[in-house]
């Protein structure tokens, strides 16, 4: 054991805490949730793996959705349920888009500096092809800083470096037939234990990854979904969650700023010179791709053999690189590092999958007020479904997060009022401890970076990342049943560090289960998944949401229609649309 | 490649700015970087780096140095 490292211990500190409201995830979602809970009761403790605004994702947001003007609502809504293919929530829709305004305005009040012209006006932009909602800008470093001094100044307390990895429940069981009562969870850095009892607990964990070291995500790992679904909580729409980029660049490095490119006139071309936005733009006067479907255009090249695929930005004048350098100086010094002159020729790009649970996609099902199908339990932002199915890019996930965070926090707090702590089941809290410390204890079985491995070998090809059928859902299906079968009960863990690693990958392989039923049961494609045997966005029949839920023996899968009919915006007519991109494995090239 | 280095010759331990705690072992949402005994991050668990650069951009002494060149990549195609 290398000196100084966390040790394993042969005593754990037991501590007991207690409190109203927990908070798991200390990023802008949860922030926003604790402190509006703070409004109705009086213990709330956010608990983050991390430091809360000193690491996590949400330290590096730079855009959310700008307020809608009262005047462009309803064709700001328009333009957002068109874009989501019709699948988006209605109902949720004119809230997040009205109550964005309140949130925005409130975190400016506390000093967040959203970025404003020389004349004071706050500066939004157009992205991602939408011409109504606009995008409005920020650094997420100091909008988190700012955001958390605020919420100690209301008396919310952190429970930082704590890895929560279950929820309690009122029966003791999972899935659970009570509510949720509170949760276990560890120090990453001594272990020591806790047993935090709390009248709700609000997951808001985000994103879903598998330690891909591909957008700074890797600290996110589906914890809080996979505890909600264990406890027995809905999830809905994880197989549209999934967001990729060109996210890998000369097989080296990955970096970002993929829009940034494309904006200042980069180009996508695969290995014949063919510019894949002309290629596959339906609109060739004004060609348009979304991230998603460049994505699915430069994976099918590679497929059939035109590949590799390039971004070509020798087109670029000098002004136009010294521009992106000052947007995009980490992404810049990484082309730098790499030796590349952007200008003197294009460079290989290969689309990856980053993460789960993305603007347009899956996680807890929740209600209007974040409440799961679990009483005592909520979420909100990624870890929740995203009922908007947004677009990814242009700040509406980063609204959504605001709004959704504060919607649930003001109801867990406004609930725990009127209730009463129910007594946590000793034998729960003892069975979920030695669960949480078991690989400590084997002499020997698969590590967490050997289970990891495993999650991606099934699940980056492109058979389950972009071009599905049955079949390779059905075999990535069977992977991780097997490994949750064999593997799991033997993952083993050297140290405190690696505890946290094998707990999160537990968690992480618990969620492609749901993802794999949910694709299999949606036969069309839409967004981000497309099938193979059903090569069309079908408004017919599936204008649905897939649900599913963890059940006696397996996980259960249902489907709940949109009420289409009762929406103020519907599709003109209910047709089958050809998709955008199709493919089909025989058209794969050979060698 | 990730993470590659802490300069511990760089180190005041931000004292100088009357931090509290090391900026640079709290920037990281993967708990590479750890404290020594003398209160110094190091780095504990590279293979876990997932090359975000806060830790290089927290550190106000310029002691951490980040490449961002991804050690091992399984590229599906």
């Amino acid at each position: 054991m290398v000196a100084g490292k966390g040790s394993i211990g042969s005593s754990i500190r037991v501590n007991e805490i207690e409190t109203d409201v927990l908070v798991v995830g200390g990023g802008s979602t949860g922030l926003w949730a604790a402190i509006r809970a703070k409004d109705f009761c009086s213990r709330v403790i956010v608990a983050d793996k991390g430091m809360i605004a000193s690491a996590g994702v949400s330290t590096m947001i730079h855009g959310v959705q700008a307020p809608v003007d009262d005047e462009d609502m309803v064709a700001a809504m328009k333009e957002l349920v068109v874009r989501s293919a019709y699948l988006a929530d209605q109902k949720w829709l004119p809230i997040i888009l009205e109550e964005m305004g309140d949130r925005f305005r409130a975190m400016e009040e506390w000093g967040v500096p959203f970025v404003r012209d020389a004349d004071g006006k706050l500066h939004t932009e157009n992205r991602m092809g939408l011409k109504v909602n606009r995008m409005a800008f920020i650094n997420g470093r100091p909008m988190m800083r700012t955001m958390k001094e605020h919420a100690l100044g209301k008396g919310v307390s952190l429970l930082e470096r704590t890895m929560v990895t279950d929820l309690l429940t009122s029966d003791g069981q999972h899935p659970t037939g009570g509510r949720v009562i509170g949760a276990v969870g560890l120090n990453t850095i001594s272990g020591d234990f806790s047993i935090i009892k709390a009248k709700a607990v609000i997951i808001t964990t985000g994103l879903m990854g598998a330690k891909r070291h591909l957008a700074y995500a890797d600290g996110l790992t589906g914890d809080g979904v996979a505890m909600g679904f264990r406890a027995g909580a809905e999830l809905q729409s994880m197989e549209l969650s999934q967001s990729a980029a060109f996210s890998v660049w000369d097989r080296r490095f990955s970096t970002g700023g993929q829009a940034e490119y494309m904006r200042a006139g980069a180009k996508v071309i695969n290995r014949l010179g063919e510019n894949l936005i002309w290629k596959y733009a339906p609109d060739k006067q004004a060609p348009f791709l979304s991230k998603q479907e460049i994505c699915f255009a430069a994976v099918k090249e590679i497929l059939e053999g035109r590949g590799p695929v390039y971004m070509d930005m020798t087109n670029l004048s000098e002004n136009d690189i010294k521009l992106l350098r000052g947007v995009l100086p980490s992404a810049m010094r990484a082309f730098d590092e790499a030796g590349i002159n952007l200008r003197d020729k294009p460079v290989e790009i290969t689309p990856m999958v980053h993460h789960w649970g993305a603007s347009s996609g899956g996680g807890l099902k929740i209600n209007l007020n974040g409440e799961t199908s679990v009483a005592g339990l909520y979420a909100g932002g990624c870890a929740s479904h995203n009922p908007g199915h947004n677009v990814s890019g242009a700040g509406q996930g980063q609204a959504f997060n605001f709004v959704s965070g504060y919607r649930a926090g003001e109801m867990a707090g406004r609930t725990s009022r009127d209730i009463e702590q129910a007594p946590i089941a000793a034998d729960q809290a003892r069975s979920l401890r030695e669960q949480t410390f078991v690989p400590l204890y084997r002499e020997s079985g698969p590590g967490p970076n050997e289970i990891y491995e495993a999650i991606n070998k099934a699940t980056l090809p492109a058979e389950f990342c972009f071009f599905k059928n049955e079949g390779t859902l059905r075999a990535t299906l069977a992977r991780m049943q097997r490994l949750q079968e064999e593997d799991l009960p033997r993952l083993k863990a050297d140290d405190i560090h690696q505890l946290i690693r094998a707990n999160e990958a537990r968690n992480t392989a618990t969620i492609i289960e749901p993802i794999c039923l949910s694709a299999i049961e949606r036969e069309e494609s839409r967004f981000w998944h497309y099938r193979e045997e059903f090569p069309y966005r079908d408004d017919v029949d599936w204008l649905k949401w897939v649900v599913t839920k963890k059940s006696d023996g397996g996980v259960s899968v249902g489907l709940e229609s949109l009420p289409i009919e009762d929406y103020p915006i519907q599709p003109e007519k209910r047709t089958r649309v050809p998709a955008l991109i199709p493919f089909s494995w025989a058209n794969r090239a050979q060698g | 490649m990730a993470i590659n280095r802490i300069n511990r010759d760089l180190c005041d331990k931000c004292k100088l700015r009357e931090k509290k705690g090391c900026p640079t072992a709290e920037s990281c949402s993967v708990d590479v970087i750890r404290l020594d005994a003398e209160g110094k991050p190091y780095i504990a668990y590279p293979e876990d780096c997932h090359i975000c650069f806060l830790c290089s951009r927290d550190c106000p002494m310029g002691a951490v140095e980040v490449s961002g060149m991804i050690p091992s990549l399984a590229l599906p195609y």
